[in-house]
Protein backbone atom coordinates (compact mmCIF):
# COMPACT_ATOMS: atom_id res chain seq x y z
CA UNK A 1 0.00 0.00 0.00
CA UNK A 2 1.15 3.49 -0.91
CA UNK A 3 0.28 4.75 2.46
CA UNK A 4 2.06 2.23 4.68
CA UNK A 5 5.69 4.02 2.76
CA UNK A 6 7.07 5.15 5.61
CA UNK A 7 9.23 8.29 4.45
CA UNK A 8 12.23 10.08 6.03
CA UNK A 9 12.19 14.03 5.21
CA UNK A 10 15.35 14.08 7.75
CA UNK A 11 18.68 16.12 6.50
CA UNK A 12 22.19 17.27 7.73
CA UNK A 13 23.43 20.43 7.41
CA UNK A 14 27.13 20.41 9.09
CA UNK A 15 26.30 18.59 12.19
CA UNK A 16 22.77 20.07 12.37
CA UNK A 17 20.50 17.89 12.21
CA UNK A 18 17.22 18.75 10.86
CA UNK A 19 13.27 16.99 11.41
CA UNK A 20 13.11 18.36 7.34
CA UNK A 21 14.49 20.07 4.41
CA UNK A 22 12.31 23.32 4.56
CA UNK A 23 13.22 26.30 6.15
CA UNK A 24 12.16 30.31 5.81
CA UNK A 25 14.37 32.70 3.84
CA UNK A 26 16.15 34.95 5.75
CA UNK A 27 14.71 38.46 5.62
CA UNK A 28 10.84 36.95 4.20
CA UNK A 29 9.78 35.41 7.82
CA UNK A 30 11.03 38.15 10.48
CA UNK A 31 11.79 36.83 13.68
CA UNK A 32 9.91 34.12 13.08
CA UNK A 33 6.94 34.55 15.68
CA UNK A 34 5.24 36.71 12.73
CA UNK A 35 4.13 33.93 11.23
CA UNK A 36 3.29 31.59 13.88
CA UNK A 37 -0.29 32.33 13.62
CA UNK A 38 -0.06 31.20 10.00
CA UNK A 39 2.35 28.19 9.83
CA UNK A 40 3.12 25.56 12.94
CA UNK A 41 6.65 26.72 13.49
CA UNK A 42 7.68 23.76 15.33
CA UNK A 43 7.01 22.05 12.20
CA UNK A 44 9.75 23.62 10.21
CA UNK A 45 13.31 22.09 9.53
CA UNK A 46 14.83 25.49 10.62
CA UNK A 47 13.94 28.93 11.41
CA UNK A 48 16.18 31.73 9.19
CA UNK A 49 15.96 35.00 10.47
CA UNK A 50 15.91 38.68 9.42
CA UNK A 51 19.32 39.56 8.81
CA UNK A 52 21.07 40.81 11.77
CA UNK A 53 24.21 43.16 12.58
CA UNK A 54 25.97 44.42 15.54
CA UNK A 55 24.21 47.89 16.13
CA UNK A 56 20.10 48.12 15.07
CA UNK A 57 20.15 49.10 11.54
CA UNK A 58 17.15 51.59 9.81
CA UNK A 59 17.69 50.62 6.41
CA UNK A 60 16.36 52.60 3.70
CA UNK A 61 13.63 55.28 2.98
CA UNK A 62 10.39 54.39 1.15
CA UNK A 63 9.43 53.10 -1.68
CA UNK A 64 10.74 49.88 -0.53
CA UNK A 65 8.78 47.05 -2.51
CA UNK A 66 7.60 47.18 -6.33
CA UNK A 67 6.13 44.03 -7.76
CA UNK A 68 7.66 43.21 -11.22
CA UNK A 69 6.53 40.42 -13.67
CA UNK A 70 6.67 37.92 -11.63
CA UNK A 71 8.67 38.74 -8.95
CA UNK A 72 9.38 41.93 -6.57
CA UNK A 73 12.08 44.18 -6.16
CA UNK A 74 13.10 44.87 -2.65
CA UNK A 75 15.21 47.87 -0.91
CA UNK A 76 15.05 47.24 2.86
CA UNK A 77 18.40 47.98 3.58
CA UNK A 78 19.19 45.06 5.97
CA UNK A 79 16.39 46.79 8.56
CA UNK A 80 16.99 45.18 12.03
CA UNK A 81 16.87 45.21 15.69
CA UNK A 82 20.45 44.39 16.23
CA UNK A 83 22.30 41.19 18.01
CA UNK A 84 21.46 42.05 20.97
CA UNK A 85 18.16 42.94 21.02
CA UNK A 86 17.50 40.16 18.90
CA UNK A 87 18.92 37.70 21.51
CA UNK A 88 17.05 39.17 24.23
CA UNK A 89 13.70 39.83 22.94
CA UNK A 90 13.40 36.92 20.17
CA UNK A 91 15.36 34.11 21.39
CA UNK A 92 13.19 33.31 24.21
CA UNK A 93 10.00 33.34 21.56
CA UNK A 94 12.02 31.25 19.46
CA UNK A 95 12.64 28.67 22.00
CA UNK A 96 9.01 27.78 22.44
CA UNK A 97 9.34 26.14 18.79
CA UNK A 98 11.18 23.60 19.36
CA UNK A 99 13.08 24.30 16.24
CA UNK A 100 16.33 24.90 15.11
CA UNK A 101 17.08 28.96 15.06
CA UNK A 102 19.65 29.47 12.36
CA UNK A 103 20.77 33.12 12.62
CA UNK A 104 21.97 35.40 9.43
CA UNK A 105 24.04 37.84 10.16
CA UNK A 106 26.50 40.61 8.08
CA UNK A 107 28.53 43.32 8.48
CA UNK A 108 30.01 46.23 6.47
CA UNK A 109 33.73 45.57 7.29
CA UNK A 110 35.70 41.91 7.52
CA UNK A 111 35.97 43.02 12.09
CA UNK A 112 32.23 43.73 11.64
CA UNK A 113 31.16 40.31 10.56
CA UNK A 114 34.13 38.71 13.19
CA UNK A 115 32.70 40.38 16.07
CA UNK A 116 28.97 39.38 15.19
CA UNK A 117 29.44 36.21 15.00
CA UNK A 118 31.90 36.20 18.17
CA UNK A 119 28.80 37.45 20.12
CA UNK A 120 26.35 34.75 18.15
CA UNK A 121 28.15 32.27 18.97
CA UNK A 122 27.34 29.80 20.91
CA UNK A 123 24.51 31.78 22.47
CA UNK A 124 21.93 29.06 23.57
CA UNK A 125 18.83 28.77 21.13
CA UNK A 126 21.08 29.59 18.19
CA UNK A 127 21.72 26.30 16.25
CA UNK A 128 23.59 27.48 13.28
CA UNK A 129 24.91 30.87 11.63
CA UNK A 130 23.93 31.98 7.93
CA UNK A 131 26.31 34.98 7.06
CA UNK A 132 24.81 37.28 3.94
CA UNK A 133 27.95 38.24 2.15
CA UNK A 134 25.99 40.22 -0.32
CA UNK A 135 26.21 43.16 1.47
CA UNK A 136 28.84 46.13 0.31
CA UNK A 137 32.03 46.82 2.17
CA UNK A 138 33.04 49.82 3.59
CA UNK A 139 36.32 49.61 2.89
CA UNK A 140 36.50 48.67 -0.94
CA UNK A 141 34.57 51.64 -1.60
CA UNK A 142 31.32 49.61 -0.83
CA UNK A 143 31.90 47.15 -3.49
CA UNK A 144 29.84 43.80 -2.50
CA UNK A 145 32.27 41.55 -0.31
CA UNK A 146 30.90 38.57 -2.15
CA UNK A 147 31.96 39.47 -5.81
CA UNK A 148 35.28 39.08 -5.04
CA UNK A 149 37.09 36.01 -4.22
CA UNK A 150 39.96 37.22 -2.46
CA UNK A 151 37.45 39.13 0.37
CA UNK A 152 35.41 36.13 0.09
CA UNK A 153 37.73 34.05 1.24
CA UNK A 154 39.11 36.37 3.72
CA UNK A 155 35.32 37.48 5.80
CA UNK A 156 34.53 33.69 5.98
CA UNK A 157 37.88 32.47 7.23
CA UNK A 158 37.61 35.44 9.79
CA UNK A 159 34.21 34.35 10.80
CA UNK A 160 35.03 30.99 11.14
CA UNK A 161 38.00 31.79 13.61
CA UNK A 162 35.08 32.92 15.82
CA UNK A 163 32.78 29.96 15.80
CA UNK A 164 32.25 26.45 16.14
CA UNK A 165 28.39 26.97 14.90
CA UNK A 166 27.61 25.28 11.68
CA UNK A 167 28.25 27.88 9.37
CA UNK A 168 26.46 28.62 6.10
CA UNK A 169 27.58 31.00 3.12
CA UNK A 170 24.86 32.91 1.44
CA UNK A 171 26.35 33.39 -1.52
CA UNK A 172 25.56 36.60 -3.74
CA UNK A 173 24.68 35.40 -6.98
CA UNK A 174 25.56 38.66 -9.03
CA UNK A 175 29.30 37.26 -10.20
CA UNK A 176 30.21 35.51 -13.25
CA UNK A 177 31.51 32.01 -11.74
CA UNK A 178 29.29 31.42 -8.82
CA UNK A 179 31.30 28.07 -9.23
CA UNK A 180 34.44 30.01 -8.07
CA UNK A 181 32.92 31.78 -5.28
CA UNK A 182 31.37 28.30 -3.95
CA UNK A 183 34.70 27.31 -4.07
CA UNK A 184 36.40 29.44 -1.91
CA UNK A 185 33.18 29.27 0.54
CA UNK A 186 34.53 26.24 1.04
CA UNK A 187 38.14 25.97 0.89
CA UNK A 188 37.91 29.11 4.27
CA UNK A 189 36.17 26.73 6.41
CA UNK A 190 32.03 27.02 5.29
CA UNK A 191 29.79 23.99 6.29
CA UNK A 192 26.89 24.72 3.55
CA UNK A 193 26.39 27.20 1.31
CA UNK A 194 22.78 29.07 1.07
CA UNK A 195 22.04 29.58 -2.84
CA UNK A 196 20.93 32.69 -4.22
CA UNK A 197 20.67 35.71 -2.75
CA UNK A 198 18.39 38.39 -4.80
CA UNK A 199 19.59 39.33 -7.94
CA UNK A 200 20.61 43.16 -8.20
CA UNK A 201 17.76 44.86 -10.18
CA UNK A 202 15.98 48.05 -10.87
CA UNK A 203 12.49 49.56 -12.22
CA UNK A 204 11.28 52.74 -13.30
CA UNK A 205 8.35 54.36 -13.62
CA UNK A 206 7.86 56.26 -16.83
CA UNK A 207 5.31 58.78 -15.72
CA UNK A 208 7.92 60.31 -13.61
CA UNK A 209 10.55 58.81 -15.00
CA UNK A 210 12.03 58.37 -12.06
CA UNK A 211 12.90 54.97 -10.19
CA UNK A 212 10.61 53.46 -8.55
CA UNK A 213 12.45 52.19 -5.45
CA UNK A 214 13.96 55.33 -3.57
CA UNK A 215 17.03 53.18 -2.85
CA UNK A 216 17.19 52.69 -6.97
CA UNK A 217 18.38 49.20 -7.19
CA UNK A 218 16.85 46.41 -5.45
CA UNK A 219 16.94 42.81 -4.91
CA UNK A 220 14.95 40.49 -7.60
CA UNK A 221 13.37 37.70 -5.89
CA UNK A 222 10.41 35.17 -6.67
CA UNK A 223 9.08 32.60 -9.34
CA UNK A 224 10.93 35.17 -12.28
CA UNK A 225 14.64 34.50 -10.72
CA UNK A 226 14.11 30.16 -10.36
CA UNK A 227 15.42 29.34 -13.38
CA UNK A 228 18.43 31.36 -12.93
CA UNK A 229 18.84 29.48 -8.78
CA UNK A 230 18.08 26.25 -10.17
CA UNK A 231 21.08 26.41 -12.45
CA UNK A 232 23.50 28.21 -10.29
CA UNK A 233 22.50 25.07 -7.52
CA UNK A 234 23.13 23.11 -9.95
CA UNK A 235 27.01 24.19 -11.13
CA UNK A 236 27.78 24.44 -7.61
CA UNK A 237 26.75 21.00 -6.81
CA UNK A 238 29.40 19.78 -9.56
CA UNK A 239 32.15 21.52 -7.73
CA UNK A 240 31.90 21.55 -3.89
CA UNK A 241 31.26 18.50 -1.67
CA UNK A 242 29.23 20.30 1.25
CA UNK A 243 25.72 20.59 1.33
CA UNK A 244 24.25 23.41 -0.61
CA UNK A 245 20.57 25.15 0.53
CA UNK A 246 18.95 25.94 -2.40
CA UNK A 247 16.07 29.10 -2.58
CA UNK A 248 14.85 31.46 -5.03
CA UNK A 249 11.39 31.71 -6.50
CA UNK A 250 9.66 28.46 -4.47
CA UNK A 251 6.65 28.53 -4.49
CA UNK A 252 5.42 25.04 -4.04
CA UNK A 253 6.43 21.40 -3.59
CA UNK A 254 7.41 20.81 -7.44
CA UNK A 255 9.88 23.59 -7.19
CA UNK A 256 11.36 22.83 -3.86
CA UNK A 257 11.85 19.19 -5.20
CA UNK A 258 13.73 20.85 -8.73
CA UNK A 259 16.21 22.17 -6.06
CA UNK A 260 16.47 19.12 -4.53
CA UNK A 261 17.04 17.04 -7.74
CA UNK A 262 19.69 20.44 -9.00
CA UNK A 263 21.74 19.37 -5.94
CA UNK A 264 20.27 21.11 -2.82
CA UNK A 265 19.74 19.09 0.43
CA UNK A 266 17.65 21.71 2.00
CA UNK A 267 15.47 24.11 0.71
CA UNK A 268 14.48 27.58 1.85
CA UNK A 269 11.18 29.61 1.30
CA UNK A 270 11.49 33.29 0.91
CA UNK A 271 8.99 35.48 -1.26
CA UNK A 272 6.20 32.55 -1.44
CA UNK A 273 5.76 33.68 2.52
CA UNK A 274 4.18 36.87 1.41
CA UNK A 275 1.91 35.12 -1.13
CA UNK A 276 0.70 32.58 1.15
CA UNK A 277 2.11 32.66 4.47
CA UNK A 278 1.45 28.53 4.78
CA UNK A 279 3.88 27.81 2.26
CA UNK A 280 6.60 26.50 4.06
CA UNK A 281 4.07 23.47 5.75
CA UNK A 282 2.38 22.77 2.65
CA UNK A 283 5.47 22.03 0.73
CA UNK A 284 6.57 19.80 3.78
CA UNK A 285 3.60 18.10 3.36
CA UNK A 286 3.79 18.38 -0.32
CA UNK A 287 7.09 16.16 -0.24
CA UNK A 288 6.18 13.90 2.01
CA UNK A 289 3.21 12.71 -0.38
CA UNK A 290 5.55 13.00 -3.19
CA UNK A 291 7.78 10.66 -2.04
CA UNK A 292 5.07 8.56 -0.98
CA UNK A 293 3.68 8.45 -3.96
CA UNK A 294 7.20 7.96 -6.20
CA UNK A 295 8.05 4.79 -2.89
CA UNK A 296 11.28 6.85 -2.24
CA UNK A 297 12.54 6.19 1.48
CA UNK A 298 14.77 9.16 2.14
CA UNK A 299 14.62 12.84 1.02
CA UNK A 300 18.76 12.54 0.59
CA UNK A 301 18.19 10.08 -1.95
CA UNK A 302 16.86 12.96 -3.88
CA UNK A 303 20.06 15.44 -3.62
CA UNK A 304 21.37 15.78 -6.90
CA UNK A 305 19.85 13.20 -8.77
CA UNK A 306 19.53 15.35 -12.07
CA UNK A 307 22.76 14.84 -12.54
CA UNK A 308 22.92 11.22 -12.83
CA UNK A 309 21.79 9.12 -15.92
CA UNK B 1 -4.66 41.88 2.03
CA UNK B 2 -6.17 40.35 -1.17
CA UNK B 3 -4.87 37.79 -3.80
CA UNK B 4 -6.25 39.15 -6.73
CA UNK B 5 -5.70 35.57 -8.52
CA UNK B 6 -3.64 32.49 -8.10
CA UNK B 7 -0.58 32.41 -9.96
CA UNK B 8 2.57 34.31 -10.20
CA UNK B 9 1.50 37.38 -11.84
CA UNK B 10 0.12 39.94 -10.05
CA UNK B 11 2.66 37.93 -7.27
CA UNK B 12 1.54 40.39 -4.50
CA UNK B 13 -1.65 40.93 -2.51
CA UNK B 14 -3.21 44.54 -2.46
CA UNK B 15 -4.10 46.31 0.67
CA UNK B 16 -7.76 47.74 0.86
CA UNK B 17 -9.49 49.12 3.75
CA UNK B 18 -12.42 47.31 5.03
CA UNK B 19 -15.05 49.81 3.45
CA UNK B 20 -18.51 48.13 4.54
CA UNK B 21 -19.46 44.89 6.78
CA UNK B 22 -23.01 44.00 5.68
CA UNK B 23 -25.39 41.16 6.38
CA UNK B 24 -23.06 37.89 5.20
CA UNK B 25 -19.84 39.57 4.36
CA UNK B 26 -18.10 42.62 3.49
CA UNK B 27 -17.40 45.06 0.82
CA UNK B 28 -14.21 46.85 -0.48
CA UNK B 29 -14.40 50.01 -2.79
CA UNK B 30 -11.60 49.71 -5.21
CA UNK B 31 -10.58 52.30 -8.03
CA UNK B 32 -8.89 51.16 -11.21
CA UNK B 33 -5.23 51.50 -10.57
CA UNK B 34 -3.08 49.14 -12.31
CA UNK B 35 -3.16 45.45 -13.02
CA UNK B 36 -4.51 44.15 -9.68
CA UNK B 37 -7.40 46.10 -9.35
CA UNK B 38 -8.21 46.07 -13.01
CA UNK B 39 -8.26 42.48 -12.76
CA UNK B 40 -10.07 42.80 -9.47
CA UNK B 41 -12.91 44.38 -12.21
CA UNK B 42 -13.24 41.41 -14.19
CA UNK B 43 -14.14 39.20 -11.22
CA UNK B 44 -17.61 37.89 -11.13
CA UNK B 45 -20.38 37.31 -8.57
CA UNK B 46 -19.38 33.88 -6.91
CA UNK B 47 -15.76 33.87 -7.85
CA UNK B 48 -13.52 32.80 -5.06
CA UNK B 49 -11.09 35.26 -3.61
CA UNK B 50 -8.24 34.64 -0.90
CA UNK B 51 -8.23 37.39 1.83
CA UNK B 52 -5.70 37.93 4.80
CA UNK B 53 -7.30 40.39 7.60
CA UNK B 54 -7.85 42.04 9.00
CA UNK B 55 -4.97 44.13 9.72
CA UNK B 56 -3.41 46.97 11.68
CA UNK B 57 -5.31 49.81 13.40
CA UNK B 58 -7.92 51.84 13.62
CA UNK B 59 -9.17 55.31 13.87
CA UNK B 60 -9.29 55.93 17.48
CA UNK B 61 -12.96 57.51 17.99
CA UNK B 62 -13.22 57.38 22.22
CA UNK B 63 -11.89 61.39 21.97
CA UNK B 64 -13.73 62.54 19.47
CA UNK B 65 -16.84 61.48 20.86
CA UNK B 66 -16.92 63.40 23.95
CA UNK B 67 -15.22 66.31 22.35
CA UNK B 68 -18.16 66.44 19.97
CA UNK B 69 -20.87 68.53 21.14
CA UNK B 70 -18.81 71.26 21.19
CA UNK B 71 -17.15 70.59 18.08
CA UNK B 72 -17.82 67.70 15.62
CA UNK B 73 -14.69 65.71 14.05
CA UNK B 74 -14.06 66.52 10.88
CA UNK B 75 -13.71 63.82 8.44
CA UNK B 76 -11.48 64.45 5.34
CA UNK B 77 -11.42 61.94 2.36
CA UNK B 78 -9.74 62.23 -1.07
CA UNK B 79 -10.97 59.92 -3.60
CA UNK B 80 -10.92 56.45 -2.91
CA UNK B 81 -9.50 57.33 0.35
CA UNK B 82 -13.43 57.56 1.77
CA UNK B 83 -13.25 53.26 1.36
CA UNK B 84 -10.94 53.79 4.82
CA UNK B 85 -12.68 56.57 6.46
CA UNK B 86 -16.67 55.24 5.85
CA UNK B 87 -16.73 53.17 8.52
CA UNK B 88 -15.80 55.84 11.22
CA UNK B 89 -18.43 58.33 9.53
CA UNK B 90 -20.69 55.50 10.69
CA UNK B 91 -19.35 54.50 13.80
CA UNK B 92 -19.06 58.53 14.97
CA UNK B 93 -22.69 59.04 13.67
CA UNK B 94 -23.98 56.45 15.64
CA UNK B 95 -21.90 57.08 18.91
CA UNK B 96 -22.92 60.68 18.71
CA UNK B 97 -26.58 59.53 18.11
CA UNK B 98 -26.75 57.61 21.31
CA UNK B 99 -24.44 60.64 23.70
CA UNK B 100 -26.59 63.64 22.07
CA UNK B 101 -29.87 61.99 21.32
CA UNK B 102 -30.08 64.46 18.62
CA UNK B 103 -31.61 62.39 15.71
CA UNK B 104 -31.04 64.94 13.58
CA UNK B 105 -27.75 66.82 13.74
CA UNK B 106 -25.55 63.75 15.07
CA UNK B 107 -22.19 63.25 13.26
CA UNK B 108 -18.89 64.24 11.98
CA UNK B 109 -18.20 67.29 9.58
CA UNK B 110 -17.34 65.17 5.98
CA UNK B 111 -15.31 66.78 3.50
CA UNK B 112 -15.02 64.54 0.14
CA UNK B 113 -12.85 65.46 -2.72
CA UNK B 114 -12.27 63.99 -5.60
CA UNK B 115 -10.89 64.57 -9.42
CA UNK B 116 -14.19 63.95 -11.07
CA UNK B 117 -17.88 63.74 -10.02
CA UNK B 118 -17.23 60.12 -11.11
CA UNK B 119 -14.92 59.13 -8.80
CA UNK B 120 -17.48 60.26 -6.19
CA UNK B 121 -19.29 57.71 -3.85
CA UNK B 122 -23.24 57.75 -3.61
CA UNK B 123 -23.73 61.01 -1.61
CA UNK B 124 -26.65 60.37 -0.32
CA UNK B 125 -25.89 57.52 1.81
CA UNK B 126 -23.16 60.42 3.16
CA UNK B 127 -25.39 63.41 3.81
CA UNK B 128 -27.85 61.17 5.94
CA UNK B 129 -24.44 59.94 8.10
CA UNK B 130 -22.62 62.87 8.33
CA UNK B 131 -23.37 66.43 9.95
CA UNK B 132 -22.58 68.28 6.74
CA UNK B 133 -21.21 67.05 3.08
CA UNK B 134 -18.69 69.58 2.14
CA UNK B 135 -17.75 67.71 -1.32
CA UNK B 136 -15.59 69.29 -3.75
CA UNK B 137 -13.96 68.18 -7.41
CA UNK B 138 -10.84 69.66 -9.48
CA UNK B 139 -13.45 70.45 -12.51
CA UNK B 140 -15.48 71.63 -10.52
CA UNK B 141 -18.41 68.66 -11.85
CA UNK B 142 -19.67 67.93 -8.72
CA UNK B 143 -19.85 70.19 -5.46
CA UNK B 144 -17.08 73.41 -5.12
CA UNK B 145 -14.23 73.29 -7.57
CA UNK B 146 -11.23 73.06 -5.71
CA UNK B 147 -9.78 70.73 -3.51
CA UNK B 148 -10.58 70.07 0.20
CA UNK B 149 -8.16 71.44 1.59
CA UNK B 150 -9.65 74.82 0.85
CA UNK B 151 -12.63 73.60 2.10
CA UNK B 152 -10.84 72.25 5.59
CA UNK B 153 -9.38 75.98 5.47
CA UNK B 154 -13.03 77.41 5.18
CA UNK B 155 -14.41 74.98 7.34
CA UNK B 156 -11.76 74.76 10.13
CA UNK B 157 -10.43 78.94 10.04
CA UNK B 158 -7.00 79.68 12.00
CA UNK B 159 -8.97 81.54 14.30
CA UNK B 160 -11.40 78.92 14.87
CA UNK B 161 -12.10 78.68 18.70
CA UNK B 162 -12.62 75.28 19.76
CA UNK B 163 -10.51 73.07 17.37
CA UNK B 164 -12.17 69.30 16.47
CA UNK B 165 -10.34 66.75 16.35
CA UNK B 166 -9.46 65.08 12.43
CA UNK B 167 -9.07 62.54 10.52
CA UNK B 168 -8.32 62.31 6.98
CA UNK B 169 -7.49 59.29 4.24
CA UNK B 170 -6.31 60.35 0.59
CA UNK B 171 -3.61 60.77 -1.51
CA UNK B 172 -0.01 61.10 -0.13
CA UNK B 173 0.29 65.17 -1.09
CA UNK B 174 -3.61 65.77 0.34
CA UNK B 175 -2.33 64.31 3.81
CA UNK B 176 0.80 66.37 3.73
CA UNK B 177 -0.88 69.32 3.16
CA UNK B 178 -3.69 68.55 6.03
CA UNK B 179 -0.87 67.65 8.28
CA UNK B 180 0.86 70.65 7.86
CA UNK B 181 -2.87 72.99 8.24
CA UNK B 182 -3.31 70.98 11.06
CA UNK B 183 -0.06 71.01 12.93
CA UNK B 184 -0.50 75.47 12.53
CA UNK B 185 -3.69 74.84 14.38
CA UNK B 186 -2.43 72.64 16.94
CA UNK B 187 -5.65 70.42 15.90
CA UNK B 188 -5.30 66.65 17.10
CA UNK B 189 -5.40 64.75 13.62
CA UNK B 190 -5.25 61.12 12.71
CA UNK B 191 -4.22 60.06 9.47
CA UNK B 192 -4.42 56.84 7.38
CA UNK B 193 -1.12 56.51 5.02
CA UNK B 194 -0.64 53.83 2.20
CA UNK B 195 2.81 52.43 1.23
CA UNK B 196 4.37 49.72 -0.90
CA UNK B 197 3.24 46.11 0.75
CA UNK B 198 4.13 42.71 0.62
CA UNK B 199 3.72 40.62 3.63
CA UNK B 200 0.77 42.27 5.47
CA UNK B 201 2.09 41.15 8.60
CA UNK B 202 5.28 42.78 9.67
CA UNK B 203 7.49 40.46 8.34
CA UNK B 204 9.13 42.08 5.55
CA UNK B 205 9.58 45.93 6.76
CA UNK B 206 8.54 47.39 3.06
CA UNK B 207 5.58 49.26 4.39
CA UNK B 208 7.25 51.83 6.35
CA UNK B 209 6.45 55.46 7.19
CA UNK B 210 9.21 57.40 8.58
CA UNK B 211 7.73 59.19 12.57
CA UNK B 212 9.73 60.83 15.08
CA UNK B 213 10.74 58.40 18.09
CA UNK B 214 8.10 59.73 20.14
CA UNK B 215 5.26 58.46 19.03
CA UNK B 216 2.96 55.86 19.77
CA UNK B 217 5.11 53.88 21.65
CA UNK B 218 4.78 50.21 19.96
CA UNK B 219 7.07 47.44 21.46
CA UNK B 220 7.66 45.51 18.70
CA UNK B 221 10.73 44.84 16.32
CA UNK B 222 10.47 47.47 13.39
CA UNK B 223 11.41 50.16 16.65
CA UNK B 224 15.32 51.28 16.33
CA UNK B 225 17.21 52.48 18.92
CA UNK B 226 14.95 54.97 20.93
CA UNK B 227 17.56 57.50 21.08
CA UNK B 228 17.50 58.83 17.27
CA UNK B 229 15.47 61.24 16.61
CA UNK B 230 13.45 59.17 14.00
CA UNK B 231 12.27 55.87 13.10
CA UNK B 232 10.65 53.79 10.85
CA UNK B 233 6.84 52.21 11.58
CA UNK B 234 5.30 50.13 9.41
CA UNK B 235 1.80 50.65 7.98
CA UNK B 236 0.76 47.46 8.24
CA UNK B 237 1.18 47.03 11.73
CA UNK B 238 1.92 50.03 13.78
CA UNK B 239 -0.11 51.78 11.20
CA UNK B 240 -2.25 52.53 9.05
CA UNK B 241 -3.31 55.29 11.08
CA UNK B 242 -0.81 57.52 12.69
CA UNK B 243 -0.86 60.70 14.72
CA UNK B 244 -0.32 63.54 12.45
CA UNK B 245 2.02 65.24 14.26
CA UNK B 246 4.07 62.22 14.33
CA UNK B 247 4.88 61.54 10.60
CA UNK B 248 8.39 62.84 9.17
CA UNK B 249 7.20 64.02 5.31
C1 LIG C 1 -3.56 50.52 3.97
C2 LIG C 1 -4.02 50.71 2.54
C3 LIG C 1 -5.37 50.75 2.28
C4 LIG C 1 -5.82 50.91 0.97
N1 LIG C 1 -7.15 50.92 0.75
C5 LIG C 1 -7.62 51.03 -0.50
C6 LIG C 1 -9.03 50.98 -0.77
O1 LIG C 1 -9.85 50.80 0.13
N2 LIG C 1 -9.44 51.12 -2.05
C7 LIG C 1 -8.55 51.27 -3.09
O2 LIG C 1 -8.99 51.37 -4.22
N3 LIG C 1 -7.24 51.33 -2.86
C8 LIG C 1 -6.74 51.20 -1.60
N4 LIG C 1 -5.39 51.22 -1.38
C9 LIG C 1 -4.51 51.37 -2.53
C10 LIG C 1 -4.43 50.02 -3.28
O3 LIG C 1 -3.75 49.08 -2.48
C11 LIG C 1 -3.69 50.16 -4.62
O4 LIG C 1 -4.42 51.01 -5.45
C12 LIG C 1 -3.55 48.80 -5.31
O5 LIG C 1 -2.63 48.01 -4.61
C13 LIG C 1 -3.07 48.98 -6.74
O6 LIG C 1 -2.84 47.72 -7.29
P1 LIG C 1 -2.76 47.55 -8.88
O7 LIG C 1 -2.21 46.20 -9.16
O8 LIG C 1 -4.07 47.86 -9.49
O9 LIG C 1 -1.77 48.73 -9.29
P2 LIG C 1 -0.27 48.69 -9.79
O10 LIG C 1 0.16 50.10 -9.85
O11 LIG C 1 -0.15 47.84 -11.00
O12 LIG C 1 0.44 47.97 -8.59
C14 LIG C 1 1.80 47.64 -8.60
C15 LIG C 1 2.25 47.42 -7.16
O13 LIG C 1 2.23 48.64 -6.46
C16 LIG C 1 1.40 48.57 -5.32
N5 LIG C 1 0.65 49.83 -5.18
C17 LIG C 1 0.19 50.62 -6.17
N6 LIG C 1 -0.44 51.70 -5.66
C18 LIG C 1 -0.39 51.58 -4.32
C19 LIG C 1 -0.86 52.37 -3.24
N7 LIG C 1 -1.50 53.51 -3.41
N8 LIG C 1 -0.61 51.94 -1.98
C20 LIG C 1 0.04 50.79 -1.75
N9 LIG C 1 0.52 50.00 -2.75
C21 LIG C 1 0.30 50.39 -4.00
C22 LIG C 1 0.47 47.39 -5.59
O14 LIG C 1 -0.03 46.82 -4.39
C23 LIG C 1 1.37 46.47 -6.34
O15 LIG C 1 2.20 45.72 -5.48
C24 LIG C 1 -4.90 51.06 -0.09
C25 LIG C 1 -3.53 50.99 0.19
C26 LIG C 1 -3.08 50.83 1.48
C27 LIG C 1 -1.63 50.75 1.76
C1 LIG D 1 12.08 41.53 1.57
C2 LIG D 1 13.29 40.65 1.53
C3 LIG D 1 14.28 40.78 2.51
C4 LIG D 1 15.42 39.98 2.49
N1 LIG D 1 16.35 40.11 3.47
C5 LIG D 1 17.45 39.31 3.49
C6 LIG D 1 18.41 39.40 4.54
O1 LIG D 1 18.26 40.19 5.49
N2 LIG D 1 19.50 38.59 4.48
C7 LIG D 1 19.68 37.69 3.47
O2 LIG D 1 20.68 36.96 3.47
N3 LIG D 1 18.78 37.57 2.47
C8 LIG D 1 17.67 38.35 2.46
N4 LIG D 1 16.74 38.22 1.43
C9 LIG D 1 16.95 37.23 0.37
C10 LIG D 1 16.13 35.95 0.60
O3 LIG D 1 16.52 35.31 1.81
C11 LIG D 1 16.28 34.95 -0.57
O4 LIG D 1 17.63 34.59 -0.71
C12 LIG D 1 15.80 35.53 -1.89
O5 LIG D 1 14.69 36.34 -1.71
C13 LIG D 1 15.48 34.46 -2.93
O6 LIG D 1 14.43 33.62 -2.52
P1 LIG D 1 12.87 33.86 -2.90
O7 LIG D 1 12.81 34.09 -4.37
O8 LIG D 1 12.17 32.62 -2.44
O9 LIG D 1 12.44 35.06 -2.14
C14 LIG D 1 15.59 39.02 1.45
C15 LIG D 1 14.60 38.89 0.46
C16 LIG D 1 13.45 39.68 0.49
C17 LIG D 1 12.43 39.51 -0.58
S1 LIG E 1 3.82 44.78 4.46
FE1 LIG E 1 5.44 43.56 5.21
S2 LIG E 1 5.97 44.63 7.02
FE2 LIG E 1 4.22 45.69 6.35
Amino acid sequence: MVDSVSVNLEVTIGNLKLKNPVMSASGTFGYGPEYAEFADLSRLGAIVVKGLSLEPKEGNPPPRIVETASGMLNAIGLQNIGISAFIKEKIPLLKYFNTPVIVNFFGDSIDEYAQAAERLDGVDGIHALEMNISCPNKQAGWAVFGTDPAITSKVVTAVRNKTRMPLIVKLSPNVTDIGLMARVAEDSGADALSLINTLTGMAIDVRTRRPKLSNVRGGLSGPAIRPVAIRMVYDVYKVVKIPLIGMGGIMNTDDALEFIMAGATAVAVGTANFVNPGTTIEIIDGLSSFMKKEQIKEICSLTGVAHTG
Amino acid sequence: MLQVRDGNDPLLKRPFSLFRTIAGGIQLLYRIQGKGTTLISQLAAGDVVSLLGPLGNAYPVQGAASAASVSPPVIIAGGVGIASVFPLIESIHEVMHQSTRDTMNGGATVIYGARTAEELLDLDELKALSKELHVCTDDGSSGEKGNVLDLLKSIVPAEAGVLPVMYACGPKPMLRAVAEYAGSLGAKTYLSMEEHMACGIGACLGCVVKTKSKGQDVDDSADIEKSTEWKYQRVCMEGPVFNAEDIVW
